[in-house]
């Protein structure tokens, strides 16, 4: 097969399963026929013929346009696997028939067939209200696993799309008979915003809302001098970080001190597939088996992620509106090591729909066999995994104080 | 920085999804000086890139290293 620029190349990607002729378009680099295909650059070998006949030869040519091979007639592109490249191309999705509604989303689900050695993959669009009883499904596993009937359940809402979607399918597990405490904290804009969508949704699911103000939040951190907001102080100590991470505590620290009133252990937050699976990932390259999936115990207390195995796509998909609002309300994240987790996640889950729900029942089990135990640190005063190396507790106890960073 | 200039930066970072912006960055033509030794050291050797810039996590993380809420 020739292109029809009369003077570049065919291309083929040569596999054991046979030889594929890949169409290049316009004078796109290499790189970016091989991205366009789904093939990764780092499974080939570039050989090109020459056009006046002999050998192929091996070049180094990632960088190089169709039109810089004027000396050869073919590039093939050895696969350096004898596996097949194409079994696993998302793009060659069937589009499911839908029954008529407005679709709020829509997902790729992925059939692995071990007996054809095949993949199979479906675009499915999905009404809000299939949105809802997929994570009132997943919900309902996790609660039933783990939680026994007429328990008290803390709750941590943001009145974004993920919590919204908690507390609907929490409201929908009837025959668990649960006592949901749903809590909100306040203290930084985006935080301030979705109170009044928590307080709506939990009046229509006939739920009594808490909101921890701003300081009781610094209090709860052991913060007495409350002159200088959370995010200003952290900041200024933790320029170029992000807001998150001191959240995940906050969030924490508030559902206990709230379960502990109420005198129940359970907790829960809105960790769905892609955050379970970022953090799983990230625990990994340091070297440190998953924490608990999809449920954790600090101290006396149980941490529960019933989204967990529920891709952020279809939870969206459940409350449109608020999830729009949600985002209107966020700040960039700027560390490295969160913007590299989340982006291999989504790589992933985009490229193989069905392979990161496979990994996140992997981490699960591992999590179940080897239970990561929390210490209580007696100087912050909450539990941590493992040793806070001095200077990093200085700078915490410096944000707390608000003394600014010694010249 | 004093905390009104730290308010104002806070605000900006906010308000930056309202913003049109290059964010792919083509690098093309660009040339780093760079030696095998070196690239090798970032390949093989290189330490675990932490959650957090400061590695918070190992502070705040045992509800989610990577500041899921």
């Amino acid at each position: 097969m020739k292109n029809n620029m009369a003077e570049t190349p065919s291309v083929f990607i040569v596999t054991a399963h046979g030889r594929q002729p890949l169409e290049a378009v316009g004078n796109e680099r290499l790189f970016e026929l091989l991205d366009r295909h789904h093939v990764p650059w780092s499974a080939v070998s570039i050989y090109t013929v020459p056009r006046d006949g002999g050998a192929p030869q091996l070049r180094a040519s990632l960088d190089k346009r169709l039109s810089e091979f004027n000396d050869v007639s073919d590039i093939l592109l050895y696969f350096n696997r004898n596996v097949n490249p194409f079994i696993f191309n998302v793009a060659n999705f069937v589009t499911l028939k839908q029954a008529g509604e407005h679709a709020s989303t829509e997902y790729l689900y992925q059939r692995l067939d071990n007996e054809r050695s095949a993949s199979d993959i479906f675009l499915k669009k999905m009404t809000e209200e299939e949105c809802k009883d997929v994570i009132a499904q997943r919900v309902g596993d996790v609660i039933r696993d783990n939680l026994p009937p007429g328990s008290d359940l803390v709750v941590g809402v943001s009145g974004g799309g993920d919590s919204n979607a908690l507390l609907h399918a929490l409201s929908r597990l009837d025959d668990m008979k649960l006592r949901i405490h749903p809590v909100i904290i306040k203290g930084i804009p985006d935080w301030d915003k979705g109170v009044p969508r928590a307080e709506e949704l939990c009046r229509r699911y006939g739920l009594s809302l808490t909101i921890v103000e701003d300081a009781e939040v610094q209090q709860i951190l052991g913060i007495e001098n409350h002159s200088t907001s959370l995010i200003t102080r952290f900041e200024r100590e933790f320029a170029g970080d992000d807001f998150e991470f001191l959240g995940t505590l906050l969030v924490r620290l508030a559902l206990i001190r709230h379960a502990e009133a109420l005198g129940t252990p359970y907790i829960c937050t809105g960790l769905n597939l892609e955050d379970v699976l970022c953090e799983a990932l990230f625990r990994t390259t340091n070297g440190q088996g998953p924490a608990g999936i999809p449920v954790r115990s600090i101290g006396e207390y149980r941490l529960l992620f019933p989204l967990w195995l529920c891709p952020k796509r279809i939870i969206d998909g459940c409350f449109p509106k608020q999830s729009l609002d949600n985002y209107d309300a966020r700040y960039p994240c700027f560390s490295l090591g969160r913007n590299l987790y989340y982006s291999i996640v989504y790589e992933l889950q985009s490229r193989f729909p069905a392979f990161t729900e496979q990994l996140a029942h992997g981490y699960a089990e591992q999590s179940r066999k080897n239970p990561v135990v929390y210490q209580y640190d007696e100087q912050l005063g909450f539990h941590v995994e493992r040793f806070v190396p001095f200077p990093l507790r200085q700078k915490f106890e410096r944000m707390l104080r608000d003394v600014g960073t010694p010249a | 920085m004093n905390n009104a200039k730290l308010a104002s930066a806070i605000q900006s970072n906010f308000d930056l999804k309202t913003q049109t912006v290059n964010l792919t960055g083509f690098k093309s033509g660009q040339v780093e000086h760079l030696s095998l030794a070196q690239l090798e050291g970032m390949r093989s050797a290189r330490k675990p890139v932490s959650a957090s810039k400061f590695g918070l996590e190992t502070i705040c993380g045992a509800s989610c290293d990577t500041g899921a809420q």
